[in-house]
Parts: C-alpha cells; sequence; structure tokens
C-alpha cells in the first residue's frame, strides 16, 4: 500500500516543466499584448515631442527629459541627431534637479538648421535597474506636415517589459521556492523531538529537498544573469561595442553590484545545498542515525540568510525605492511582503513536491518508531497539512495586509487602480490570488472533514471513515494542492510582470517648463484661454503655463473673413501698474496660418497685468484688444488649482490621502481577524490531531 | 521644505531679472527716430517723430522733423558740436501721413524760433499705426523716407548698417523710434473717455438701425 502510495506521488519532472514553463508564457502572451511598460520613462519633455518651433532663435540651449525614475548617468544618455544622421548635441549629458530624475544635454545651436530633428534617449534605472528606451521628433521651421513626415519615429518608446518581466519571473520563483523549501524544512524537521526519527525522515526528505533548492538557484543565477546580459543588447548602440558596455553595467553601476550580490548569493545557495545533501547522508553513514546532526541545520540557516539576502536586494531596488518619502517604509514592507509569500507558497510547493512523495515512508519510519502511532499515510499527511496550514495562514495574513500597504502607496485613486498599467497588472494578481486564497480555505475546511472521521469519530464509525478518507480522499487532495501550486507560479508571474510596470505615482505629477508645446497632448499645467473681439474679429489667446514666470503666448485669429496675409505684425504690450512695470513689448514670430506665438519672462510678477494686443495690418487700421490678468506664483496656483498636484504631495502618500485609505485598513482588519480565526482553528485541530497521534 | 523655499526665491529672483532686463531693453518706446543719410554728397541727420509725445486719440500732434547736417568729424554722434541745424527745407519738403488705408499730404511749417525744426500738425483720431513719408528735396536731390511709428521697438535701437535709399540717398545710420497714437482709455478721468471716431460710428450705427 504504502509503494503504491509512493509511486503515484513521485515527482514528474514533465509536470514540473510543466508547471514552470506555463506561467511564463501565459505571461509572455499577455506582456506582448502591450499590458506592461518599464520604468525610468519620460515623464515631461522640456521639448514635447513633435513640437514644431517658427525660428531658429527660440530653438533651446538644452534638451531636458523628466524620467519617472533616477537615470544612471553613466549608462543613460540623450542624443539629438539632425536628419542627416549629425550629431547637435555636446555629448554632454548630466543629471540635473534634485531628486535625479531630470536628464539634460547641451546643444550646438551654431549647426543647428531649420529641418526635423530626431531626440533619442536611454535610461538605466538606479532605482530598478531597468533598461528603456525611445525616440521623439522635433522640427524647426515652417513644416505643416511635421506629424505626417515624423509618423514612424514620434515617441517610439522601448522599455522592453515584456522580456525583462519573462527574464524576471524564474528569478522570483526561484527565491520563493527556496525560501519557502529551506523554511518547511527546518520546520518539518525540528517538529520531530526524536533524534532518530528526525534523522531518518531529514534522510529521506534531502536528496530531493537539495536537487530541487540546486534547480532553483542555477534559475536564479541565470535570471540575474540574462537581465544585464539583455540590457548590454538594448544600450549597444553602432557607436558602442557590447563587451564594453556589458563591463560598464556589471562593474561601474550600481546595478552592477547588485548583480554581483545576486550571482554571488544564488552560487553559494547552490554549493551550500550540495554540501548540505553530502552532509547528512554522511552523518546517517558515519555517526550513525542517533547522533545529533547539527551542523546540517546550521548550513540550511546559511542557505536562508543568502536568500533572504537575495530577496533584499530585490527590494531595495523595488517601486518602493523610487519613492521620495516614506521609501524605507516601501522597501520593509516590500521585504517582508516576499518573505511572507517565500514562506507561503515555497512552503506549499515543499508539501507537494518534497514531502507527498515520501510521506508512506516517512510514516513507515514513525510508525516502526511509536506503536501508538497510525500506520495510514494519511495520518502524517493530515499532521503536515495542519501545520503548514497554521504556518500558511500567519503567512497569507501577513502577505494581505503588506500587500494592501504596498498597494496603497503606489496607488491613490479608483482611475490609477483601473486605468493604469500598474493598477490593471495588479487586478490580474489579485484575480489570480483570490482562487488561491479560498483554495487555502477549502483545504482548510477538507482537513477539518477527514479530521471528524479519523479523529473524533474513529471508533464509532471507522468504516465509515475508512471509506471517506480514503487514498482517493488523499489523491483528490494532493490535486488541488497542485492545481493551487500552478495557480501560485502564475501569481508569481503577475508578480514579475508588476515588477518591470511603472507605478502611477511615479507619472506625470511634476512640473517643468515647457519649451513649445503646440502638438502636445500634456494637459495637465495650467493655461490662460480667453477669446477677445475687436471690430467684429475674434481671437484665441492662450497664455501656456500662466504662472509667474516664463510663459508661452499664443494667439490664434479666428473667423472666416480674415485676410492674413495683410497682418504685419502682432505684438503683446505688458503693464503692471501697482508696481510701475511696463509697458514690456514683445513682437509674436508666426508659427502658421492662423498662430502667433511668443516665449518669454513677461509676466515676471504675480498681481495684475494689464495686457494690449496689437494687430498690425497692411491697409487697415491697427486691431488693440486690451484685457486683464490676475497671475499668481507656481506655489500658490498649485494649491488653488485641483488639476495640479505639488511634487511633495505626490510623492508622499501622507499628504495626498488615498481613496483607499480607509479601504485598506478595513481589509487589513478583516485580513487579520479573519487569519486568527483561521488561526485559532488551526490550533485546536492539531491538538486533535496530537491527540489522536498521541504526539507531544 | 527649505530647498523648495530657496527654489521658489531663486526663480523669482531669476524671473523678476528676466523682467527687469525687458524693462531696460524693450520698454521706451516714446521718443524720435534719428536717420543719417547722405544726400548728395553731404551727411545729414534726419530725425523724426509725433508732436506733442506721448500722443493720445484725439490729441493735438502732427508729423514733426529735425534735420541738421552732421559734424564732419564726427558724423555718428547727432549731437556732436560740430552738427549745423538746416532751416529753409520747408519749401522743398513735405509730410505725407498714413494710416489704414488713408493718406494725407501735408505742408511742413518751421518751427517758431527752432532752426531746423518744422512740423506738420494733425489730429489723430484713431488707435493704430501712423506712417510718415517726408519726401522732397534736399540739397538739390530727390528724397523720398519711410517712418513707421513703433510700438515694438525702443531708443535703445541702433544700426549703422549703410543701404541706398534713391539715387543720391544712402543711409549710414538709423537711431531709436517713435511711438504710436495711444487710446486714451487708460488715462481718461473720471469717465471713460470716448473718441470722436468712436462717437462717430455709434452715431452712425443708431442713424443706421432708425432707419431701419
Amino acid at each position: 500500500m504504502f509503494a503504491e502510495f509512493s509511486s503515484i506521488h513521485m515527482l514528474k519532472k514533465s509536470h514540473f516543466i510543466f508547471l514552470l514553463l506555463v506561467p511564463i508564457i501565459l505571461e509572455l502572451a499577455l506582456s506582448l499584448q502591450g499590458i506592461a511598460y518599464g520604468h525610468a520613462v519620460p515623464d515631461r519633455y522640456s521639448f514635447e515631442p513633435n513640437s514644431l518651433i517658427d525660428t531658429l532663435q527660440t530653438f533651446p540651449d538644452k534638451i531636458s527629459i523628466l524620467f519617472s525614475e533616477r537615470p544612471d548617468p553613466k549608462v543613460s544618455y540623450i542624443h539629438v541627431v539632425d536628419w542627416k544622421g549629425q550629431r547637435i548635441d555636446n555629448d554632454d549629458f548630466k543629471i540635473t534637479g534634485q531628486n535625479g530624475r531630470e536628464g539634460s544635454i547641451s546643444l550646438d545651436k551654431n549647426i543647428v538648421k531649420e529641418g526635423v530633428y530626431s531626440i533619442s534617449w536611454l535610461t538605466l534605472s538606479l532605482d530598478d535597474g531597468h533598461v528603456a528606451k525611445g525616440t521623439y521628433v522635433v522640427g524647426v521651421g515652417n513644416f505643416e506636415n511635421l506629424e505626417n513626415a515624423s509618423q514612424n519615429l514620434s515617441q517610439d518608446n522601448n522599455v522592453f517589459s515584456p522580456i525583462l518581466g519573462v527574464l524576471k519571473a524564474p528569478v522570483i520563483i526561484g527565491q520563493v521556492s527556496i525560501l519557502g523549501f529551506v523554511v518547511l524544512h527546518i520546520f518539518l524537521c525540528s517538529n520531530i523531538s526524536k533524534t532518530e526519527l528526525r534523522n531518518k525522515v531529514e534522510f529521506l526528505l534531502t536528496p530531493r529537498f537539495t536537487k530541487l533548492v540546486g534547480m532553483f538557484s542555477v534559475m536564479m543565477g541565470i535570471g540575474v544573469t540574462l537581465l544585464p546580459l539583455f540590457q548590454a543588447v538594448v544600450v549597444s548602440g553602432s557607436e558602442s561595442s557590447y563587451i564594453n558596455n556589458l563591463k560598464l553595467l556589471l562593474f561601474e553601476t550600481n546595478n552592477g553590484v547588485v548583480w554581483i550580490v545576486r550571482v554571488v548569493c544564488s552560487v553559494t545557495i547552490m554549493c551550500i545545498a550540495y554540501f548540505y545533501g553530502k552532509v547528512i547522508s554522511r552523518n546517517v553513514e558515519v555517526k550513525g542515525r542517533d547522533e545529533d546532526h547539527s551542523n546540517g541545520v546550521a548550513l540550511l540557516f546559511l542557505i536562508l540568510i543568502l536568500t533572504c539576502i537575495f530577496i533584499g536586494t530585490n527590494s531595495f531596488v523595488s517601486h518602493s525605492s523610487s519613492l521620495q518619502s516614506w521609501s524605507l517604509l516601501g522597501i520593509t514592507t516590500d521585504f517582508i511582503h516576499s518573505v511572507a509569500v517565500s514562506i507561503w507558497i515555497g512552503g506549499l510547493m515543499y508539501v507537494s513536491y518534497v514531502f507527498f512523495p515520501r510521506a508512506a515512508s516517512i510514516n513507515s519510519i514513525i510508525s516502526e518508531k511509536s506503536h501508538q502511532f497510525s500506520s495510514d499515510p494519511k495520518s502524517v499527511t493530515l499532521l503536515i497539512l495542519s501545520k503548514f496550514s497554521l504556518l500558511a495562514t500567519v503567512t497569507i495574513a501577513i502577505t494581505g495586509i503588506t500587500g494592501l500597504s504596498l498597494a496603497w502607496l503606489h496607488i491613490r485613486t479608483a482611475d490609477e487602480l483601473l486605468l493604469s498599467d500598474y493598477g490593471r497588472t495588479l487586478i490580474v494578481k489579485l484575480c489570480i490570488a483570490a482562487p488561491v486564497v479560498f483554495m487555502g480555505v477549502y483545504h482548510q475546511f477538507w482537513i477539518d472533514r477527514m479530521l471528524n472521521f479519523v479523529g473524533i469519530k474513529k471508533t464509532e464509525n471507522k468504516k465509515i471513515a475508512e471509506t471517506k478518507f480514503g487514498p482517493k480522499k488523499l489523491e483528490s487532495i494532493k490535486l488541488t494542492i497542485k492545481i493551487e501550486t500552478l495557480l501560485m507560479m502564475l501569481l508569481l508571474c503577475a508578480a514579475s510582470l508588476l515588477t518591470v510596470t511603472a507605478t502611477p505615482d511615479l507619472r506625470g505629477h511634476e512640473n517643468m517648463h515647457v519649451i513649445n508645446s503646440e502638438h502636445s497632448s500634456n494637459n495637465a499645467q495650467r493655461e490662460f484661454a480667453r477669446t477677445l473681439e475687436v471690430q467684429g474679429v475674434p481671437i484665441d489667446l492662450l497664455i501656456h503655463p500662466f504662472h509667474v514666470g516664463f510663459n508661452n503666448f499664443t494667439i490664434r485669429i479666428i473667423g472666416e473673413n480674415q485676410n492674413l496675409t495683410e497682418t504685419s505684425n502682432i505684438f503683446i504690450e505688458f503693464k503692471k501698474s501697482d508696481l510701475s512695470l511696463g509697458p514690456i513689448i514683445t513682437i509674436l514670430e508666426r508659427i502658421n496660418a492662423t498662430s502667433y506665438s511668443t516665449f518669454g519672462g513677461y509676466l515676471s510678477q504675480s498681481g495684475e497685468w494689464d495686457l494690449k494686443i496689437t494687430i498690425q495690418r497692411i491697409n487697415s487700421y491697427d486691431l488693440n484688444y486690451r484685457l486683464g490678468v490676475t497671475v499668481n506664483s507656481s506655489e500658490i496656483m498649485a494649491e488653488h488649482d485641483s488639476n495640479e498636484r505639488s511634487m511633495s504631495g505626490n510623492l508622499d502618500p501622507m499628504h495626498v490621502p488615498s481613496e483607499f485609505t480607509y479601504v485598506a485598513i478595513l481589509m487589513s482588519i478583516v485580513f487579520a481577524s479573519t487569519s486568527g480565526f483561521f488561526f485559532a482553528r488551526g490550533l485546536k485541530r492539531l491538538t486533535i490531531i496530537n491527540r489522536y497521534l498521541n504526539i507531544k | 521644505m527649505k530647498i523648495r523655499k530657496q527654489l521658489f526665491i531663486l526663480s523669482t529672483l531669476v524671473c523678476f531679472l528676466s523682467g527687469s532686463f525687458y524693462l531696460t531693453g524693450v520698454q521706451n518706446t516714446f521718443g524720435h527716430e534719428s536717420r543719417l543719410y547722405t544726400i548728395g554728397n553731404q551727411d545729414y541727420w534726419i530725425t523724426v517723430g509725433s508732436m506733442n509725445e506721448p500722443v493720445y486719440v484725439d490729441d493735438k500732434s502732427g508729423a514733426e522733423t529735425f534735420i541738421r547736417m552732421a559734424d564732419p568729424a564726427n558724423p555718428l554722434d547727432q549731437n556732436a558740436d560740430g552738427t549745423k541745424m538746416i532751416d529753409g527745407l520747408e519749401k522743398t519738403l513735405k509730410f505725407e501721413i498714413s494710416a489704414g488705408d488713408k493718406k494725407k499730404i501735408l505742408e511742413i511749417e518751421p518751427a517758431f524760433n527752432d532752426p531746423g525744426h518744422y512740423e506738420a500738425v494733425f489730429y489723430p483720431t484713431i488707435e493704430t499705426t501712423y506712417n510718415y513719408r517726408l519726401f522732397g528735396t534736399i540739397n538739390n536731390v530727390s528724397l523720398s523716407l519711410d517712418f513707421q511709428c513703433s510700438t515694438a521697438e525702443g531708443e535703445g535701437n541702433q544700426d549703422n548698417s549703410t543701404k541706398q535709399i534713391s539715387e543720391g540717398v544712402t543711409q549710414k545710420a538709423q537711431r531709436g523710434a517713435f511711438g504710436c497714437i495711444t487710446a486714451r482709455t487708460d488715462a481718461s478721468f473720471p469717465e471713460p473717455y470716448i473718441s470722436n471716431n468712436e462717437i462717430v460710428k455709434m452715431i452712425n450705427q443708431t442713424g443706421n438701425s432708425s432707419s431701419n
């Protein structure tokens, strides 16, 4: 019977490969649909994509891009190339701004001529080590069809998330599995008080344990090595060699240090797992089965520490490290979340792939040593599942609460949850997590039901118990646990995709001076728009952004019967009577057939300004438009404008109340109380099983 | 927080300085425009502007010109000691003033007790760009010089380039600009000022609507 039981639950390689490959393939399929995108990507541009400026005089001295994360200046760059492929930048890319997220490069204006320019950027994020790059175009001169001309180039951002997500999946699966395996292995062995019995059980479980830990460490090592190898390919262009870029990435950047730590950890774990296997077999051969083998436990703890370091490096380069404030809390929460998830998921994998195949053998050993112990393998299974369910209950509670905290840190509105890629990926992850949790609850009730037959009702209804809790039932629980494991693999793949998806809080919240935004789609910045009419000629005035400092002033002449070829000049006169400023007069440049524009710091003070717009016409009287505008400083405007949020406010969750704060608190309480309930039930159940098996 | 405050102060300072730059560089549009011409074989500084600047709509104003012979020792300095005012040109010179599609030729009169200064009085009735064309002969050379009031250009403007205007007339330098006629809107008190032109329009509109 035991042999039959054992053969059914032997780990089949094909099943295991299937378990590993299916989630990765599914993730790749999801990624290729364009769900995710990567990290240090442009938030704001000083020179907006597809901008068209009329004259060389207004061409900027430098190009700045505000990225969603901090670019590493050793690898990252901005290149500005003219239509002939000639660089017009001074190759002096540097990080500007106090948050380290703005990169800029100066331009050689002497060689700027009318034409279309391509601006290429590449970033290696200091926050998560991901590479992203893209290209967009701008134009100088009277191009009416710039957008058509540059259709293939505009906003061509490539963030490689699908590939990064796939490369990261084995790393995450590996770290989760190793930590869970080691914790469960220690947990299982330490729960057997008799040394001889413990040594026998450990000896039985170790070969499979070491093989799997070794395999997962190799997976991790390969995964973390493939990441910089791939990034070096991305970074290498026609101008730089692959080897040099790889050296740069590995030995001169912070991410290189992280890579070295991870590789060292992976290799060391693999070696220790191998030596652990050797030590256990040697102990049995040399010392005998009755002596204490504490040297083996020390090696397990060493693996545990190394895996925690490995997980720690992941947390340090996670989204939480990008937060300007609460970063440490985020990193710590991320680490606790990862460890809890590892114990839960890795533990279940251990039960499924290490313990179950040896359950019969372990039971027979225990039966030999303890005559009161039931000789039925389901007794051991029940005992292990009951003990693991206690551990799982605690880890699920920690996972749920820390997960909610992380979501609360990064997502603060329903829009961010439903419309952002990060929010959508999180929803996918939660959709996978929900059945996993439900299956866990189902297993809890299954154990209770079996307990009723085996434990409490054993004497009265033994025949019924044998019928209800026969090998078929045991098979079914193993099947559902395997399904749960598969879902957990999917969950880890969704988590890996989540790590390469930019969080909504990092995008689109910072002010940056915009030089020209004729075609800009970003309407987040404030603007002043007014339609004025004199002598039956209406015009649109647009001041963008509308705050003290430098602004774009655009005038569009509307109306059907205006012969604009007879417009010679358009001026704006600025006056500030209370400070006796002005008149400050500027002439506007013609942008296209109906629009004129200028850029400058004319509104230099907050308060009321009198503006007079003069449209000079040939053979007609001038058109003079007058209006008063009240302009406030940027900070004051930010307080009054609900569409604009201050930098600190966006990056500090305590300053911007999340729509989910109360929901998160409520769900945390629900998680904690539900887990507490199941934990109490689990303890009670364990007591019954122990009593039944006469185990103290 | 400290850094943000410092940034705010810095940006305000930058904005203030940039505003000051514009103030010093572009602000003053009131004045006259002077040009150095070689007419025949002689250098002349011809200065043109509007009378009684700053001029508001319906003010008594006009086109005026100051014509002096340049100092041969320092021709580019219109205020050099060697300059010499030229009188008697009212017989050979005239102004053509234009605004929109309207043009009018005005005789010039010598200003009282101010040799070399000539005036052509008119009442500007609309706020628009005015063009003054000085034409006739100086030093027996025919000339036609166009001047336009400026909204944007300031007195700081300076140009020493040489360009041929017509036969025997070469422009060698240019200094400053003169302002356009301004509406009384901002300066009226206690009731808002309505220009004569606007009143005429209103009357016409009232007449049209009553006849309809």
